[in-house]
């Protein structure tokens, strides 16, 4: 108990860690990165504790089914932030009484120390489980869902209810109105509190070497820990209000962290781009919070909110509404198709920077958002036992449009930001078709094979003359970098769904929670399209990741000078994050695997996932042989495909064919011709990737029709080029630019009225006095 | 001509009314304080001159104890016969008057002591117009309000105009002055209309009798009254289309005169519409609710569009001093349906926005003691000599644009919870277009954080100016309130619980 | 009691002196223009007063006064421009815009 009241003092040690750093960071022998270090450090220490308690505190959750034994789960949620969980505890009170909270601490304290000592992972939190598992037999559940049949009622989950801890404070009153603030821990918030940290961590070590000698060096580490603590408060937020703070606080970091090179006009205008794009969502944010207050009876508190969604206490239509707002957050901060234009641009920062983003903070803001509303998406959206809705439907063509983006890059952090875009993608279609646990899986491990990604990008480019570019800078360093090639593959396989890395099965779980695949039980509905559009875009990851290695390993080097391999500070950390990237996959293999020991089977939904008043009763996709089989060819015949034409230019036969043959010429120009690629990447990219803001703006003013006439005419061009060039960087760009280019042009025109004359003024007031007058006289009399 | 007046009253023998002296204490002080300046300046002119701004600040501070002591006794005081009461939310105000007016000082001691202006003058002025402020928190008649407008207008002109020899600032004088003049004219010319319609100049009594009439006979004179009103008011609060002196006295009047008039006098117009409106006008909530909505919109939206296009930066804080007053008429707009909300909404917006403008203020007369011209080009760079500075203005900036956890966030939020909760059509239209016009606003304040943080210094130069103690001071007391109030919201939501006075005028 | 003409005389006197406000070019007169308007509400206020007491006589002697020292300021401010510019013609007061 005494972890999850405390945990606070978590985020609360990176602000701190922000301070001394601004204060006194410069004055330190390293400059600052050593406070940096030691606190998050600290910071990751405490979260595994704290994972470890989590385990000890949800072996001992007492048996018992049914609404009582939910209410008395809440017993440990302070009745001042939470009303509606209180009464619900009073109710089971009577019935159950909750036991072992002593017994869970020293339980808990034991398994954590005991883990420190010999842990030094992450998935150590989970892997340390069946010990104490064991110790407390009764509650280690038989292999539940898999073998429920689909639609399983509410209450009638084999598992006990867990027992999440909320504490808070008052923080402000607003009228009649406590507003509180505090945390909320269960499993989820505890899974990120350990991958934000870990994350966070590695980042700091890796940065030491890679921004050596920065001129802002203590800067950038001071925002490096304001960043991590903003993520952390924002993961324990007990309230929408918190949320939204920490939402904007993570915001206004990553505004500082993309710009941190300003010198480079591109950067700061990625810095403001991104934060303005953002902003866009947040409106959504703001409106769909303060309709959900309305909607839990003027409450900010998520537990409140979730309870009474869960329990349909509150209209369907509300939640619609409220969930759509709250969408069109997601989408920016998320950067889920058509606000994802910041994303890419935000590569501008620098690279351990990127990846703290993508892996762990930022991004999946808005995942965990989704994640930690559910009820309120589950019931508005009605995820259960439909075939489409709009959340799976913006994931699933983000994850297909993010991926065949990702092929026609040449930077090769964009590649990875495309791909980011790609599998955030992936979680939201999760998210959407009711595979809640397989989303945060899939957020699990995509955050220690991406973040090994793009340090191993980083690592890259620090040998190459901090060039990215992958196709004119780079080549044959597969031999000079032996350490970042062999982690850089690694991870890729793992992106890619390569059996048995961690990627296929975050991945494989994803795709059987569609349910549309015949033979797959157990899902919440039907999801057609969705399936579809995956199973593509894992084919298109799997090919473009193979360009990827091809392009930065193989053939001659094409930069300048002569590459080296990085230091230990910078290749530790990516032998961590590959090794983790590997093995992460065994803390959730499918409960249909009964060969194995017991217990040892979905460790991670069974720790991660709630049960109870609070969380809706999904059901759990099946483990599907066949379906395992495809995903794992489609992800091989990508990287098939890709490495016959790369590495063996198998491809070359077949000039001769396109000549003969309209159709293969056709497909040649779509998908194969190199020629072609160059062109693409001369003409459009080149044009357009750099193109700032107010180009892009001027663009979409001056030839909104030619542009549209373009449109049609390149279709024929090729999918890849035609949704870059036209869809994301007009169209999507365009309309966010066009809308601020015309509220800037209806200004200047405002502007035209202020003439500067005194008595044209006066013509201007006495005219508003008689218009305003003359019509509400008319009107009311 | 007095006899025959005396002789009209009901009693024939005039009485002296009872005067509680402690519940003008305040206005007394400052009284006293400002003849004190004026006559020292007199008598003792070149000696005084350098204690005028300590003796200013003394006055103003001083005046701060009879409120303070106000406050702790708590009581609801009635004076002359309900025209002037001093409630809760009268003090805060005053309060604010008197610390706004405090840091105006405190930015101008140097200013004006470096431009060898007429300093005496200029502080007796400022504290002149305090008084005007003060009986304006606490009027509930016609007259007094008007007298109380006039009392704060009238050294505003003379205060605009101060830099005699520049024609920059003549202009801005003149300009200030001919408009707030004839919107002086139009409001008066409503209230001699709302005096006929409602018998008497006392709010209450007028409320009453708007009541009485309703939709009946007179009606047209009353929508006409109320319209003309309400507009000499929007003028001082400078809403859209009444907004058009605003940028040009801003730019060409002294910096902290600009900053005394888009803090306090712009505070004042707001009080006096308060009063009139919760007081009085409630009444006929079918005409002020569309009325404010219309200056809202207009104003926030126009305010917002002409800022994007501003290249000076004093210019730009007045365009968007004209939306921020757009988010703060907007409760106005509900006030049928949520009565003590849109009051504390309004005057929590106030409170903070008077702390975060006169801190951009003072940041900005630090500046341009360097730069000497207000351009935003001529800001870039800023962080690389003057980084202090830089984070300071960019959290007032930040705090403008309403991004968390500084206190421009809570105001809005504040405005919005008012907007929603009064669960009106035009209420929620109202927070749509309020949360369209925020995101407007985040692009040109970023763009001036941008400028100062990403741009390089324009020539080059790059050598920190030392900023006098006392600016240093107000920027203090100004990013202070500003953080504290969005991080601690619940300090302003105690002292502006107004519930039961909302609830006493709720009938 | 021909309040109905008084007010027509008010409401006047009130257009002309706006009309004044918006055309006039020399400050001076604008000033006077000014004037003509509170005239227009002291002839209001003073009417009205003959039904609901002396608040309203009162009201127009407050502002006459206050007209009073409002013209003081202008006519200060509109010499301070005359002797910049020499000139009283507002209209050349164009400095700021936009």
């Amino acid at each position: 108990m005494w972890f999850f009241t405390h945990v606070w003092i978590i985020p609360a040690l990176m602000a701190l860690s922000f301070l001394l750093i601004l204060f006194f960071g410069k004055k330190m022998p390293k400059k600052g990165a050593e406070i940096g270090i030691v606190f998050v450090g600290a910071a990751f220490v405490l979260a595994l504790l704290t994972g470890g308690n989590w385990i000890a505190w949800s072996n001992n959750n007492p048996e018992g089914h049914g609404p009582a034994a939910e209410g008395a789960a809440l017993a440990n949620v302070d009745p001042s932030c939470s009303s509606v969980a209180a009464e619900a505890a009073a109710v089971g009170e009577g019935v159950e009484h909750v036991e072992g909270k002593t017994e869970g601490k020293t339980a808990g304290k034991k398994a954590g120390e005991g883990h420190n000592e010999g842990g030094h992972s992450t998935e150590g939190a989970t892997a340390a489980a069946p010990p104490i598992g064991e110790s407390a037999a009764p509650a280690a559940p038989a292999a539940p869902a898999a073998t429920e049949p689909a639609g399983a009622e509410k209450g009638g989950h084999e598992e006990v209810a867990t027992r999440p801890v909320v504490s808070c404070i008052n923080w402000f009153e607003n009228g009649d109105q406590t507003i509180s603030i505090g945390t909320l821990v269960d499993g989820q918030s505890v899974l990120l509190l350990i991958v934000v940290t870990l994350i966070s961590l590695l980042v700091h070590v890796f940065s030491t070497d890679y921004v050596h000698g920065d001129r802002r060096y203590t800067h950038y580490f001071a925002f490096l820990s304001l960043f991590t603590a903003s993520m952390l408060f924002f993961v324990l937020s007990e309230n929408t209000l918190q949320m939204i703070v920490g939402w904007e606080l993570v915001g206004v970091c990553s505004f500082a962290l993309i710009g941190h090179w300003w010198e480079e006009k591109p950067n700061s205008d990625a810095a403001l781009k991104a934060f303005l794009t953002n902003r866009v969502g947040d409106i959504g944010l703001l409106v769909g919070v303060i309709v959900l207050y309305f909607a839990a009876g003027k409450s900010f508190s998520i537990m409140d909110l979730n309870i009474l969604a869960n329990e349909g206490e509150i209209s369907h239509n509300l939640l619609l509404i409220g969930s759509l707002c709250l969408i069109t957050a997601v989408m920016s901060k998320s950067g889920q198709f058509i606000l994802h234009t910041w994303l890419p641009d935000a590569m501008a920062g620098p690279t351990p920077v990127s990846a703290l983003i993508h892996a762990a903070t930022m991004v999946v803001a808005g995942v965990y958002m989704v994640a930690r509303l559910y009820p309120v998406f589950f019931e508005g959206l009605s995820i259960s036992g439909s075939s489409v809705n709009a959340l799976s439907m913006i994931g699933a063509i983000t994850a297909l449009f993010g991926a065949m983006l990702a092929f026609v890059q040449k930077d090769i952090k964009k590649v990875l930001a495309y791909s980011t875009v790609s599998q955030l993608g992936f979680m939201v279609t999760a998210l959407g078709v009711g595979a809640w646990t397989a989303a945060l899986f899939h957020l699990f491990t995509h955050a220690f094979f991406k973040a090994c990604l793009f340090l191993g990008a980083g690592s890259l480019s620090h040998a190459c003359h901090h060039s990215f570019n992958m196709v004119d800078d780079m080549g044959g360093l597969r031999k000079i970098m032996p350490k970042t090639f062999w982690t850089y593959l690694v991870a890729t396989a793992a992106l890619a769904g390569v059996f048995p890395l961690s990627g296929f099965w975050s991945k494989d779980e994803i795709l059987a929670g569609t349910g549309s695949f015949p033979g797959t039980e157990g899902a919440n509905g039907e999801y057609h399209v969705m399936l579809v559009m995956l199973l593509l875009a894992a084919f298109c990851t799997a090919a473009y990741m193979t360009r990827t290695i091809w392009y930065a390993f193989y053939g001659e080097y094409r930069g300048h000078g002569t590459p080296h391999e990085s230091g230990p500070r910078i290749t530790t950390p990516l032998i961590i994050l590959a090794s983790l990237g590997a093995i992460a996959g065994i803390v959730n293999l499918p409960a249909a695997f009964d060969f194995l020991p017991e217990g040892t089977q979905t460790r991670f939904e069974h720790y991660v996932e709630p049960v109870g008043l609070y969380f809706p009763a999904i059901s759990h996709a099946g483990f599907n042989p066949a379906l395992a089989v495809i995903s794992v060819l489609v992800g091989l015949s990508g990287i098939g495909l890709a490495y016959l034409y790369f590495f063996k230019d198998a491809f070359a036969g077949l000039h001769g064919l396109a000549e003969r043959n309209k159709v293969a010429a056709f497909f040649k120009n779509i998908l194969v011709n190199k020629y072609y690629f160059d062109w693409l990447y001369t003409t459009v990219i080149v044009g357009f990737v750099k193109g700032p803001l107010a180009r892009a703006a001027n663009w979409f003013s001056a030839n909104v029709i030619d542009g549209t006439v373009n449109l049609v005419g390149k279709t024929a061009v090729g999918s890849g080029s035609w949704v870059y060039k036209n869809v994301d960087q007009k169209v999507v760009d365009g309309a966010v630019n066009g809308a601020g280019s015309s509220a800037s042009g209806v200004g200047a025109m405002l502007r035209l009225t202020q003439t500067g004359r005194i008595q044209q003024y006066a013509a201007l007031f006495f005219a508003a006095v008689a218009i305003l007058a003359g019509v509400f006289v008319v009107v009311i009399g | 001509m007095i006899a025959t007046l005396l002789q009209l009253l009901p009693e024939a023998d005039f009485l002296s009314p009872t005067i509680d002296w402690h519940a003008i204490a305040p206005e007394m002080v400052i009284l006293v304080g400002s003849l004190v300046l004026i006559l020292l300046d007199s008598f003792k002119l070149d000696k005084a001159k350098p204690f005028m701004p300590t003796l200013a600040s003394l006055v103003l501070l001083g005046a701060l104890i009879p409120v303070i002591t106000l406050a702790i006794d708590g009581s609801t005081r009635v004076l002359f016969g309900g025209s002037y009461v001093v409630d809760s939310m009268s003090l805060v105000l005053k309060a604010l008057f008197l610390v706004s007016a405090y840091i105006v000082v405190l930015m101008s001691t140097n200013y004006v002591a470096d431009g060898d202006y007429w300093e005496s003058e200029y502080y007796s002025l400022i504290v002149a117009a305090v008084l005007g402020m003060l009986v304006m928190c606490s009027a509930r008649d016609l007259l007094m309000i008007f007298v109380a407008l006039e009392l704060l207008s009238i050294p505003a002109y003379m205060l605009a105009a101060w830099r005699k020899g520049d024609e920059k600032s003549n202009e801005a004088g003149l300009k200030y002055y001919l408009m707030g003049v004839f919107a002086s004219a139009v409001l008066l010319y409503g209230m001699s209309l709302m005096y006929g319609v409602g018998r008497s100049t006392r709010l209450d009594v007028i409320a009453e009798n708007l009541v009485r009439i309703g939709d009946g006979r007179g009606a047209p004179i009353v929508t006409l009254a109320m319209i003309f009103v309400i507009i000499g008011f929007a003028f001082k609060v400078s809403a859209v289309p009444f907004h058009t002196w605003a940028p040009d006295t801003y730019e060409g009047a002294p910096t902290p005169v600009t900053a005394f008039l888009a803090v306090a006098s712009k505070t004042a117009g707001f009080v006096a519409l308060i009063q009139i409106v919760f007081y009085c006008f409630a009444a006929r909530p079918d005409i002020i609710q569309p009325v404010f909505a219309v200056l809202a919109i207009l104003s926030m939206t126009v305010g917002n569009l002409i800022a994007l296009k501003q290249t000076n930066v004093v210019r730009m804080l007045a365009y968007s001093g004209i939306a921020q007053a757009g988010f703060m008429l907007a409760p106005f707009a509900v006030i049928e349906t949520n009565r003590e909300q849109a009051l504390s909404s309004i005057v929590i917006y106030l409170v903070i926005y008077a702390a975060m403008n006169l801190g951009a203020f003072a940041v900005i007369i630090a500046i341009t003691r360097k730069t000497r011209s207000a351009e935003i080009t001529s800001l870039g760079g800023l962080f690389s000599y003057m980084p202090g500075l830089t984070v300071v203005m960019t959290i007032f900036l930040a705090s403008l644009a309403g991004i968390p956890p500084f206190g421009g966030w809570y105001a809005k939020f504040g405005v919005w919870q008012a907007l929603i909760g009064g669960n009106t059509a035009l209420g929620y239209g109202l927070a749509i277009i309020m949360a369209i016009n925020t995101v407007v606003a985040a692009y040109y304040y970023l763009n001036v954080a941008k400028t100062m943080w990403f741009d390089e210094a324009p020539d080059g130069d790059t050598a920190p100016v030392k900023i006098p103690f006392t600016l240093i001071g107000a920027m203090g007391i100004t990013v202070v309130a500003t953080v504290m109030f969005g991080v601690l919201p619940g300090l302003l939501t105690n002292i502006s619980d107004f519930s039961p006075v909302a609830a006493a005028l709720g009938r | 009691m021909f309040l109905n003409q008084f007010l027509l005389l008010s409401a006047i006197l009130f257009t002309i002196g706006v009309y004044g406000v918006i055309v006039r070019k020399n400050g001076v007169l604008v000033l006077m223009s000014i004037e003509l308007v509170l005239n227009a509400v002291n002839i209001n206020l003073i009417v009205f007063s003959t039904y609901w007491g002396v608040a309203g006589q009162v009201f127009a002697l407050f502002t006459i006064a206050i007209a009073a020292a409002e013209v003081g300021v202008g006519l200060a401010i509109v010499l301070l421009i005359y002797r910049n510019q020499r000139s009283v013609d507002i209209d050349e007061l164009d400095e700021m815009k936009g």
